[in-house]
């Protein structure tokens, strides 16, 4: 089956064969091909872009598929990022296969107790609890001198991730290539899931979770599982950004770091696969231009597209840009013709 | 028509490219030029709890390149002024824009000694020679990256402690200080200089940055002769004066840090009850010297305050060291350079003299202060003691194991 | 007992600060289905407005009290009416408009009054304490209950005594009914939301006495409003009241008592009333 569709694929005209694999060059021009020739300092602006596509994406999990809002989805970025951080500061383990799934454990423990307090209470009460329990843990990341550098709250100093591999040296290059492939990986591993019965379910549960109480899923559970393995890809992206930024301190764990994946959930198209990564881009570059002309007003502008985004654009960016390439697909039509 | 939609698929992708090629070439660092010039990143806070001092940090350094014409051994300089909000993340976000961005060796500020902390690695790593602007930590002095100038934070205290119980007779003490590095270094300075000189500190307290309410924390007070303050700038000084004030608590207050605190504003908002305050001061406008009487002429037009505080001299003082290291260098500002010449450095700038210790810890003046009506007019008094602050100074503040 | 008075009275008169935001929040969260998460945002102008009539203009600090409330009502206005109103049924899309606003209003601040916090500022009247029974109290905090007091009975009064009330409580209860009766509920939400920040700005200027006005004030009220909704409960008046003083008292004892887990007191009471009732002290059922 799969060889005749590859051959029915070569069969067609080369119109609707450039628009089919558009978003792929698109994709592997952006991410993998502009971002060798450029600035180390751009380079740099386009390993944050995937660091924060990635949270955004675990968000979406939550909020675009699961149909929950959660405020102070940070904490589990920020547990995953602390764990990291606490490890190297005090124990100088920098190997990355133990620092990575140490992070997303951690991320996962705080996501699982968390979530089992927050689901207790539904609607407008999860959301109180949720940003309620984000800014308990940036008092806790404040106040924990065990967590923090001497003489300052967070832990600076930190280095970049130990490979194994001996002789290998890190700069802004490799340091991007390394975080895509993480990414990617990543990437497919919430494809897989969005896509899996599991995400079906989750959206049953967004769209009426008495139907699919009646239907007879236990969506107590399912809830909580999303809210678990969001909490874990949050930290996976906690746990890259502290070996990116190289400094963790309890702003990441609060309200402002928060708002960042809602905000790029919301622009980019929430419960989609891309929303979150196009939302992501969006939000790291105008930050990156806004920086250059207006630094002072850059919460003004965010805030501005926000409203914006929330009152216009409902469906985010991605919808439109789904729309267009099917209607140009549809133009060139994939049928004899 | 399928011409049209193909020619904006096509167009789409072009964008795509066009993008691309905008980002690298509008980054793309640019031809070197044969006279170009020494690029100085500032980091100040125009925005947060300490966001009054920014302005003044910036008119106090733009005169010291003022009076020498924004350049040095031939080369011109430029200022890069950003704002690092008083938070540490946002400062160390913009030192690495400083740093990768604009090329800059030489970065000035900012201000909260968590920030250095943060920033100390980096700027180590990257050789880009950084300045505190009223302190920094112990702790930083092995990046041999910062010029911490005046002196560190314990030092800084630590002659104020003993004259606290050498001249005002006081026998116990209370401090209370925002809990980071920066204050709680002040405090411990001054508690250890106190102890040290036959006082007991019988308790400190630690409200966090930004608190807006000490009320609770005045009212844990126990008895004590005297109660330190030690807030994190201007805003939250003046917030505990008159919290304390409302209070209505007795105990006589001693501060320090006071030439950054009492800035005129503060002082007019405050009004009486600021007075009858000593502190410890790195400077005061009243002193009688040529170099503060031309650095009052030159500040006053830029800010039009009724007196300039320690934050303009502060930077004004560190613009004059620098530009006499890279005169001394001939306008050489790499590190390797720079950094002894920085060392070598010995003038006289507004707030005293200035020299160096070999570890890049500044020798310098530091004074006793208090506020005083003039005129209608709240001010900074003249100096009431003066002490040479150095190396042995430093010393002598390590070990304060806390209050017995 | 030197320690429980002044504390007492400490944690009573920022107990009653909260009441005053919270019972806007709760009620416009028990009556319309909106998290309001701006409503510190309005607090927080409605402090920035006061400071400009009380200390720049140096005219009445009373009237500072009312234009601040003013202030916080037309914001309210503005993002009601404008926004809100266009994501009718959306709830989560509400929640999140009320965020970006957060930013944009403090934002704003900055820009028109800069980036430095105010000084505490109250009426000339109460400037210093006074003495009761040998020990000092300041006059602001004692004149701060006693506002909190009046404005709890009167909102109480206006909840379980008029028929404005009673049509905010059936419209909380059963939409559709009240509805059905040919109450017209777009106007009672819109006059309920702008009554809410008309209080949240006057609460910022009465409350600027003890924290001024800064520009991240609305987040830093907000948690505290939300903590104060989840212990007290959804939807009354003496819900706020109760979860207020409880949350003000638990702050500052905590502070008080153990200055190095002050910050986290709260949350424990928070995290106790989860467990124990979900809805709330003094929640209606929703």
């Amino acid at each position: 089956m799969a060889t005749d569709k590859i051959r029915e694929a070569f069969r067609q005209p080369w119109q609707s064969q450039l628009i089919r694999f558009t978003p792929y060059i698109a994709g592997a021009l952006l991410l993998v091909i502009l971002p060798a020739v450029m600035p180390s300092y751009v380079q740099s602006i386009w390993t944050r872009f995937l660091i924060f596509a990635l949270f955004a994406s675990s968000y979406d999990l939550i909020y675009g598929h699961t149909g929950l809002l959660s405020l102070g989805h940070a904490a589990y970025f920020g547990a995953g990022g602390y764990a990291v951080a606490a490890i190297m500061l005090h124990y100088n383990i920098n190997s990355f296969w133990i620092t990575l799934p140490l992070g997303i454990i951690m991320a996962t423990i705080v996501s699982a107790g968390f979530g089992l307090l927050a689901l207790r209470v539904s609607g407008m009460y999860f959301l109180l609890v949720t940003f309620a329990f984000g800014e308990a843990l940036y008092a806790f990341t404040w106040n924990m001198p065990w967590l923090s550098t001497h003489g300052m709250q967070g832990i600076a100093g930190l280095p970049r991730p130990d490979l194994g591999i001996p002789g290998f040296t890190w700069n802004t290059i490799s340091f991007y290539y390394f975080i895509l492939v993480v990414f990617l990986i990543c990437f497919f591993l919430v494809y897989r899931i969005m896509n899996s019965p599991f995400g079906h379910a989750l959206r049953g549960i967004r769209e009426g979770e008495s139907r699919m109480r009646a239907l007879g899923y236990n969506t107590w559970l399912y809830k909580y599982i999303a809210f678990i393995i969001t909490g874990a890809f949050a930290g996976a992206a906690g746990v890259l950004f502290v070996y990116y930024n190289r400094f963790i301190s309890p702003t990441h764990v609060g309200v402002a770091t928060s708002f960042l994946p809602m905000i790029m959930v919301i622009i980019g198209g929430s419960g989609t696969l891309l929303g979150p990564v196009i939302g992501a881009f969006v939000i790291v570059f105008v930050e990156y231009f806004a920086s250059l002309f207006t630094p002072e007003r850059w919460p003004l502008i965010l805030g501005a597209i926000f409203v914006a985004a929330i009152m216009y654009a409902r469906g985010g960016i991605s919808i439109h840009l789904t729309r267009l390439w099917k209607r140009l697909d549809y133009r060139y039509g994939s049928t004899k013709s | 028509m399928k011409g049209k939609k193909l020619l904006l698929l096509v167009f789409s992708v072009c964008l795509i490219l066009t993008i691309g090629t905008f980002l690298t070439t509008g980054c793309a660092p640019k031809a070197p030029v044969t006279q170009e010039p020494i690029k100085i990143g500032c980091l100040f806070d125009f925005t947060g709890p300490v966001a009054d001092l920014g302005p003044k940090f910036k008119a106090g350094f733009e005169l010291a390149m003022e009076e020498a014409n924004y350049e040095v051994a031939g080369r011109p300089i430029k200022l890069i002024i950003e704002d690092s909000a008083t938070d540490v993340t946002v400062a160390l976000e913009k030192f690495k824009t400083l740093v990768a961005r604009d090329k800059i060796q030489i970065c000035v500020g900012p201000l909260m000694g968590d920030a250095h902390t943060a920033i100390a690695p980096y700027a180590a790593e990257n050789k880009v020679i950084c300045t505190s602007l009223f302190n920094s930590q112990y702790e930083i002095i092995p990046y041999k990256t910062y010029i911490i100038y005046p002196t560190t934070v314990d030092a800084q205290t630590y002659p104020f402690g003993k004259w606290v119980y050498e001249k005002l007779g006081y026998r116990t003490m209370i401090t209370i200080g925002a809990n980071y590095a920066g204050k709680i270094g002040y405090a411990n300075g001054a508690a250890k200089g106190f102890t040290d000189a036959g006082g007991t500190v019988i308790q400190q307290l630690w409200p966090p940055i930004g608190a807006p309410d000490y009320s609770p924390y005045i009212s844990a007070f126990k008895t004590a002769d005297v109660v330190l303050y030690a807030m994190e700038g201007p805003g939250p000084v003046s917030r505990f004066i008159y919290q304390y004030h409302q209070a209505g608590l007795k105990m006589p207050l001693v501060t320090i840090t006071q030439d950054g605190d009492y800035t005129p504003e503060a002082l007019a908002e405050l009004g009486d009850i600021a007075l009858g305050i000593p502190g410890q001061s790195s400077y005061t406008w009243k002193l009688d010297t040529p170099e503060n009487k031309k650095f009052i002429a030159g500040i006053t037009p830029k800010l039009g305050t009724l007196f300039p505080s320690g934050a303009e001299v502060k930077t004004y003082t560190l613009g004059k060291i620098l530009l006499a290291a890279l005169e001394a260098t001939g306008g050489d500002e790499s590190y390797e350079k720079l950094w002894p010449a920085i060392l070598n450095v010995n003038i006289r700038s507004a707030d005293g003299p200035v020299s160096f210790a070999p570890n890049g810890v500044a020798i310098t003046d530091m004074y006793i202060t208090t506020a005083e009506k003039e005129n209608g007019k709240y001010v900074l008094s003249a100096p009431l003691f003066t002490v040479r602050v150095g190396p042995d100074v430093v010393e002598a503040t390590r070990g304060w194991v806390g209050p017995k | 007992m030197e320690l429980l008075l002044p504390n007492l009275v400490n944690g009573i008169s920022f107990g009653m600060i909260l009441f005053l935001i919270a019972a806007g929040l709760s009620i416009v969260m028990g009556l319309m289905g909106i998290v309001n998460l701006a409503h510190g945002a309005l607090y927080m102008v409605g402090a920035y407005v006061g400071w400009t009539i009380a200390v720049q203009w140096q005219l009445s600090f009373w009237l500072a009290v009312f234009v601040g409330g003013l202030g916080g009502a037309l914001v309210g206005l503005l993002i009601e009416r404008v926004f809100l109103r266009r994501l009718y049924k959306q709830p989560n899309e509400q929640v999140l408009l009320t965020y970006g606003f957060v930013y944009i209003l403090s934002n704003l601040c900055i820009w028109v009054w800069g980036g430095y916090r105010r000084l505490q500022f109250t009426a000339p009247a109460l400037y210093g304490s006074m003495d009761i029974a040998g020990m000092p109290f300041a006059k602001d905090r004692l004149v701060i209950i006693a506002i909190g007091i009046i404005i709890a009975v009167a909102l109480w009064w206006l909840q379980d005594r008029t028929r404005v009330g009673a049509i905010v409580r059936a419209g909380m209860d059963d939409k559709e009914t009240t509805t059905g009766l040919g109450i017209n509920l777009n106007l009672v939400f819109t006059a309920v939301f702008i009554l809410a920040a008309f209080i949240a700005g006057a609460a910022g200027v009465i409350g600027a006495q003890l924290l001024g006005a800064y520009s991240w004030l609305g987040t830093d009220i907000l948690l505290y409003a939300l903590i104060v909704v989840v212990v007290g409960g959804l939807g009354s008046v003496q819900g706020a009241l109760l979860g207020g003083l409880i949350i003000g008292l638990i702050d500052t004892f905590g502070k008080a008592l153990f200055p190095q887990f002050a910050m986290f007191t709260i949350y424990l009471a928070m995290i106790a009333i989860l467990l124990a009732k979900p809805s709330g002290l003094l929640g209606r059922k929703t």
